[in-house]
């Protein structure tokens, strides 16, 4: 018996759909495409496409420096143990921060009313003051990173903590 | 992914049962298998990363990091035969943990996470002649101009099939999600790069 192609081509969007699992073309596509050259060529392009995208990404990436280190009779209990105190701690730098850096960084000095010579003085101080915090100019300072503060790692944990489940597959 | 569109079944073969058989011989302690398996994979996910973070020295740690976490939970690990598809689903969400805490540090320092000179740039990875460089650098921002098109889904589940080159049962592993709904993802992430696929024939042409 002989088989009959289906005349149309099969369209951008049928060519996709069969770059991913071509059992999801329907039969008659399937068949076409099966027997067309035409389409063959044109998924073939597509496919070698994204074949050689994967295989220069993988040309172009670097290589690990370093072995992979594994650490001497891990007790992950014992971490576990420590966690909460981490925890404790990571706490208190959390609102120290927050006290010292956020309002230095964000708000300015309200200035009281006194004076006209104490507040000329006042403002040299404040002036002064700026000077020290950020003596570099507000363009520089970001490259300089003066305004990043430095976060200790385990604070970073506890405020972003790991996304966990990675073990609980199948 | 190979131009001749192979149907994504996962048959067993001897690699996979060589690397079962490592996994299962880990959980029972054996830091010998430990060892073999990390050899194995060590460069794949080092490069699984470094496409996600663009920082030689950022998926150096990463790696280490994925690798440690492994080690330490392997016991949670159901069937020695997922040993692919669940080192893959560490590293995934390890990527995720960086970028979450790199956001989180990018409200304090007033450094956008997105702007390209907080990534290392590749020369500081690879260092090639200044004519290559410029080259690769077109064909990353092309790679980059086409992920950016896509939902954090679609750009995953882009990244698994065609630049880890991983199946798509596998892919459903990693990103617990069903087969069909990864296809889904995989089909509009193609649908959404059709207009940039011109570009990015013309940046590999190049290399």
């Amino acid at each position: 018996v002989k088989t009959t192609t289906t005349p149309r081509h099969l369209s951008q969007e049928d060519l996709l759909v069969a770059l991913v699992d071509r059992n999801d073309l329907e039969s008659q596509q399937a068949v076409h495409l099966k027997e067309c050259p035409i389409c063959q060529q044109k998924l073939d392009r597509i496919a070698l496409r994204y074949d050689r995208m994967g295989k220069l990404a993988a040309q172009l990436a670097p290589a690990p420096a370093a072995n992979i280190r594994l650490p001497q009779g891990t007790s992950p209990a014992s971490r576990s143990r420590l966690r909460p105190l981490m925890a404790v701690g990571a706490a208190a730098v959390m609102v120290l921060l927050i006290t010292t850096i956020w309002p230095r960084t964000h708000t300015e000095i309200p200035i009281q009313a006194s004076p006209p010579i104490e507040i000329s003085d006042r403002q040299l101080m404040q002036e002064i003051n700026a000077l020290v915090d950020n003596a570099l100019p507000p363009a520089v300072q970001q490259l300089a990173a003066v305004a990043t503060p430095q976060f200790d790692e385990d604070l970073i944990n506890w405020i972003v903590p790991s996304i966990q489940g990675d073990g609980d597959l199948l | 992914m190979s131009a001749e569109h192979p149907v994504d079944t996962d048959p067993p073969n001897s690699e996979t049962s060589q690397i079962a058989h490592l996994a299962a011989l880990a959980q029972s302690g054996d830091r010998g298998a430990f060892h073999r398996l990390a050899d194995r994979f060590q460069a794949e996910i080092f490069r699984m990363i470094f496409y996600r973070v663009r920082s030689k020295m950022d998926a150096e740690d990463l790696t280490q990091d994925v690798f440690f976490k492994a080690f330490r939970s392997i016991k949670q690990l159901r069937s020695p035969v997922r040993f692919k598809s669940w080192l893959y689903r560490i590293a995934v969400n390890r990527v995720r943990d960086y970028h979450r805490r790199n956001a989180f540090k990018a409200m304090f320092s007033f450094i956008a996470v997105d702007d390209p000179d907080f990534l290392e740039p590749e020369e500081m990875a690879v260092a090639p002649e200044i004519a290559e460089r410029i080259d690769q650098r077109a064909f990353w921002q092309q790679i980059n101009h086409m992920l950016d098109e896509l939902s954090k889904m679609e750009k995953e589940a882009f990244l698994l099939r065609f630049f880890d080159g991983l199946t798509i049962k596998e892919i459903g592993a990693v990103m617990k999600k069903n087969e069909s709904t990864v296809k889904t993802h995989l089909y509009r992430a193609l649908a959404k790069m059709k207009g940039a696929a011109a570009r990015l024939d013309e940046a590999m042409e190049v290399l």
